[in-house]
């Protein structure tokens, strides 16, 4: 009695697993294109899980969307992270096995949209002062970006940026100027971008005023219970530190001479560095400057970069096409039917259900399975010539209004 | 429209007197407030560091005559409103000894005053002449800011040295005026004459 209740549960659980395996994708298709994305998500979870499916583009397609639908409903912050993480995985891979290109129109957009959010998180956290959430931002961005295209150079996006983080750091900074990791961290920011950009005039400016003030902040430190050794030994200091602004705002005058800021800064650094005479050189070119009159460069401003306005989930999708598979149900009812067999030039659409026997154009009648199939696509619904969807006609892709998701544009 | 006898009216009645002043005063008015470009307190480096070493020099000599020995601890700046400032904020509410500091700002003039430092800047050297014609400074330690000023007078004289700030003592000089250099003071100095 016991050894037949055991191999009772062992054949429930292999018809189970041979029953629920195939059927994880459509079912989750379904859930998807009804709008339970988590109940999608649990499917397709377990999905590539089995090695035929996570074999597969589609699963990895399909597993993208829901992920990518999910981090977009839910609200900003680590959950969401994480969402989009698994999408930007996801997608990968579909792009990976998707080596006959099928899917790239619709997973290229979702990949790039998805890692423009990150960028976008980036700026956000600058906006918020979170220097530390920003890097990491952009480095997953970055590191997005390259997983896809390992060319991809970032020298502009990466001074633009170094430029924003710089002028956060700073902020940070002077929030608490004897805490010197702020400070140490826009030095390091801002020699990053020279590194890039020697000539940036921003980077310039911006680390000789960031070495000037560390200088200046030292001195004004002194007190009445500095004695005179300690007053010399702090005047070395910020000596070093005026030393150290001097040739960048040397080069960000040299670069612009007609910009008042520079000729301040160094005013101020020459009279701090005891040179009277270069002091009173640099004050009388600025006064002159005052005098002229010329229409004024505004004042360098604190750096901030923009999000990326193209991170929109706008892009147009081709219609998701499944291929089927050994194991499938419409593998059970058609047996001759090949394994991931396409036929892009016919209109019979069969889903993961069971092949509806559409008529062709021609009046056939469905050859077999294993027939080119939309994610759900289900004959009720179909609105084009001979009941075919207009989607999958001729394989062309379509925009679709407000419903974006190729899958539901399907059903 | 007529302004009648308002606020405008009023305002232009007092004015007019005052646009008959000639041109030229106001175009050297003009001129000279372009020179005297005061820098910001924070930022002057100098004037917060010239503050400090008075300060220290304060405690580092004595005054033999025993009458400076006696009420506030005056210490009179000529010129360089940031150094006064400097001394206000953080040095006026100190003693020197039992003496409490006191600051003072003094105008572009001969000094006439009893002070125990008078700090005389660059911009008006022509004062530490006048002053010493004078008997005011007998026990005054005068400090300056300009090369050759320990010849013109000044005990103590602030100079640029290896693009810090440091400061030479003419020890005739305070001798003159009843100090006695510390000597601290001589072993940090820049320069010391004898």
């Amino acid at each position: 009695m016991k050894m037949r209740t055991a191999l009772t549960l062992c054949a429930l659980l292999l018809l189970g697993r041979a029953w629920s395996q195939p059927g994880d994708l459509g079912e989750a298709n379904e859930k998807y294109r009804g709008g339970d994305l988590e109940g999608a998500r649990v499917l397709l979870d377990r999905a590539i899980r089995d090695p035929a499916l996570a074999a597969t583009a589609e699963t990895w397609v399909l597993r993208g969307f829901v992920y990518k639908d999910l981090y977009k409903a839910s609200a900003k912050g680590e959950s969401a992270a994480l969402l989009r993480d698994e999408a930007l995985a996801s997608l990968y891979t579909a792009l990976q096995e998707d080596t006959a290109k099928q899917y790239a129109a619709s997973t290229l957009p979702a990949y790039d949209y998805l890692s423009r959010t990150i960028y976008n998180d980036a700026v956000h956290s600058l906006n918020g002062l979170a220097a530390d959430s920003a890097t990491e931002f952009y480095r997953k961005y970055k590191e997005a970006v390259r997983r896809l295209a390992p060319d991809t150079t970032f020298a502009t996006r990466d001074v633009e940026f170094g430029n924003a983080l710089g002028t956060v750091q700073v902020k940070l900074f002077n929030r608490d100027r004897a805490d010197l990791h702020w400070y140490e961290e826009a030095v390091k920011t801002y020699l990053a971008v020279l590194a890039k950009d020697p000539g940036n005039y921003g980077a310039n400016y911006n680390l000789a005023t960031l070495y000037y003030n560390r200088g200046v902040f030292n001195i004004q430190r002194i007190d009445a219970d500095n004695d005179i050794p300690s007053i010399q030994e702090i005047q070395e200091a910020s000596r070093d530190y005026f030393t150290l602004a001097l040739p960048y705002m040397e080069k960000a005058h040299d670069m612009d001479p007609g910009r008042k800021e520079t000729l301040i800064g160094l005013e101020g650094i020459h009279y701090s560095l005891q040179d009277e005479e270069k002091s009173k050189y640099y004050r009388h070119m600025y006064e002159e400057l005052k005098h002229d009159d010329s229409p004024g460069k505004e004042p360098i401003g604190p750096h901030a970069v923009q999000v990326d306005h193209r991170a929109t989930d706008q892009h147009r999708f081709r219609p998701l096409h499944l291929l089927c598979r050994a194991g499938d149900r419409v593998h059970q009812q058609y047996p001759d039917a090949h394994q991931g067999h396409q036929y892009p030039d016919r209109n019979y659409v069969c889903t993961l259900g069971g092949c509806r026997g559409a008529p062709s154009e021609s009046g056939g009648e469905c050859p077999h399975v294993g027939e080119t199939l939309g994610l759900g696509g289900k004959h009720s619904r179909r609105s084009g010539k001979n009941g075919a969807p207009k989607d999958l006609r001729k394989g062309t892709a379509h925009a679709h209004g407000p419903d974006r998701h190729p899958a539901r544009r399907l059903g | 429209m007529s302004f009648g006898t308002g606020p405008l009216q009023r305002l232009r009645a007092f004015l007019v007197p005052y646009t008959r002043i000639p041109v030229a005063v106001v175009f050297a008015l003009l001129c000279w407030g372009g020179m005297q470009v005061q820098r910001e307190p924070d930022k002057d480096t100098i004037a917060i560091i010239e503050a400090s070493y008075l300060y220290n020099i304060a405690k580092l000599v004595q005054w033999t005559d025993p009458k400076m020995r006696e009420g506030p601890f005056v210490i009179g700046v000529m010129g360089s409103g940031n150094l006064y400032q400097e001394l206000l904020n953080k040095y006026a509410t100190r003693t020197i000894g039992k003496q409490p500091i006191e600051v003072r700002k003094l105008p572009r003039a001969a000094v006439a005053e009893r002070c125990h430092i008078l700090f005389i800047q660059k911009e008006d050297r022509a004062m530490l002449a006048e002053s010493m014609k004078g008997t005011s400074l007998g026990s005054t330690l005068i400090v300056t800011e300009w090369p050759g000023a320990l010849d013109e007078g000044a005990v103590v004289n602030f100079m640029p040295a290896n693009k810090t700030l440091k400061y030479e003592i003419s020890l005739s000089n305070a001798q003159s005026h009843r100090i006695e250099v510390g000597l601290t003071l001589r072993q940090l100095a820049g320069r010391v004459v004898e």
